[in-house]
């Protein structure tokens, strides 16, 4: 009977600190903005899953393209068929490491932090440098937020030059995700 | 020759009208759109829940009707994420507490976006609760 106990005790803690390791979140949010003295165009996608391993301190996010919901019918589509190809190329993914100074395992609030990784976006992947805010809470839930820049030209995305001062070279990104 | 320069003023503003409306064209409201497929949880992941297969991008877009059961709710700041027969993850946009708990069936409508391999679920979009 104590055995049976202990072993239940000890997976408990075994699944326990799993659980603690590996955060996630369906519901992280993206938006982009492209901005122009023409027009700006903007979406938004409430659907970003994003995975946060604290012990060893990777961040991930994949974002489906076809998720991103548009004001208007024809700039989604336009979006989806003739600038991410969302068809041949569905998601955008990021990964990243988080520096070695920032504990998530205690409440704190990280302002600035740089995070190396990777970035697939349109079948392109290039390294790329985030600044986000990080804020470790009371009950070690995080949120996490980022704006950063990216350059169209850099992930192969054409413009055609009849729209080219409706959109804008440098779309800024902005990332905000909670784990628990 | 009156008539014809009447004919293609005529012609140039409905033109113009037409391609003003499409501009214009908020983006789908699923509640009023027919689904192109209707069907349950476990068929629609043993046809798509394994990734991007050439059958999924026929699904790509389309107002999909789907019934299951709950397995998972996520609230988040700006809309609900319940997953059903832990495989198809739905985001509804509500303002309030969702009317439904884990283990509840649920008839969901909306857009197929795609196949999330990072969670393994099949993704919907601008979901309504149908039943």
């Amino acid at each position: 009977m104590k055995n049976k106990l202990l072993i239940m005790l000890i997976t408990i803690t075994v699944f326990g600190a799993f659980a603690q390791n590996k955060k996630v979140t369906r519901t992280g949010s993206v938006q982009f903005l492209s901005k122009t003295p023409i027009e700006n165009i903007a979406a938004q996608n409430n659907q970003v899953a994003s995975i946060l391993l604290v012990n060893e301190k990777q961040i991930a996010f994949n974002v489906l393209m076809k998720s991103f919901k548009f004001e208007k019918a024809l700039m989604e589509e336009h979006f989806n068929e003739k600038y991410v190809h969302s068809n041949k190329f569905p998601a955008a993914k990021f990964k990243g490491s988080i520096p070695p100074s920032v504990a998530l395992d205690k409440a704190h609030n990280y302002e600035g932090v740089e995070i190396n990784g990777q970035m697939l976006f349109h079948g392109v992947k290039k390294p790329l440098i985030i600044i986000a805010n990080i804020e470790v809470k009371e009950d070690l839930s995080i949120s996490f937020s980022s704006s950063f820049n990216l350059k169209l030209e850099d992930y192969d995305i054409k413009v055609p030059s009849l729209v080219k001062d409706k959109i804008s070279e440098q779309i800024k990104i902005s990332v905000a995700t909670n784990y628990k | 020759m009156k008539k014809i320069l009447i004919l293609v003023v005529v012609a140039l503003l409905s033109a113009t009208g037409y391609g003003y409306y499409l501009f214009q064209k908020p983006s789908k409201d699923i509640a009023t759109t027919k689904p192109y497929l209707s069907t349950i949880a476990p068929q629609l992941i043993a046809k798509f829940g394994s990734g991007q297969t050439s059958s999924s991008s026929e699904l790509l877009s389309k107002v999909i009707q789907v019934s299951g059961k709950v397995t998972d709710i996520e609230k988040g700041k700006e809309s609900i994420i319940i997953v059903l027969n832990e495989g198809i993850k739905c985001e509804i946009i509500l303002d309030k507490n969702p009317p439904f708990v884990k283990g509840d069936y649920l008839t969901v409508k909306g857009i197929f976006s795609g196949f999330d391999d990072m969670f393994n679920e099949i993704s919907l979009t601008k979901c309504y609760i149908v039943l």
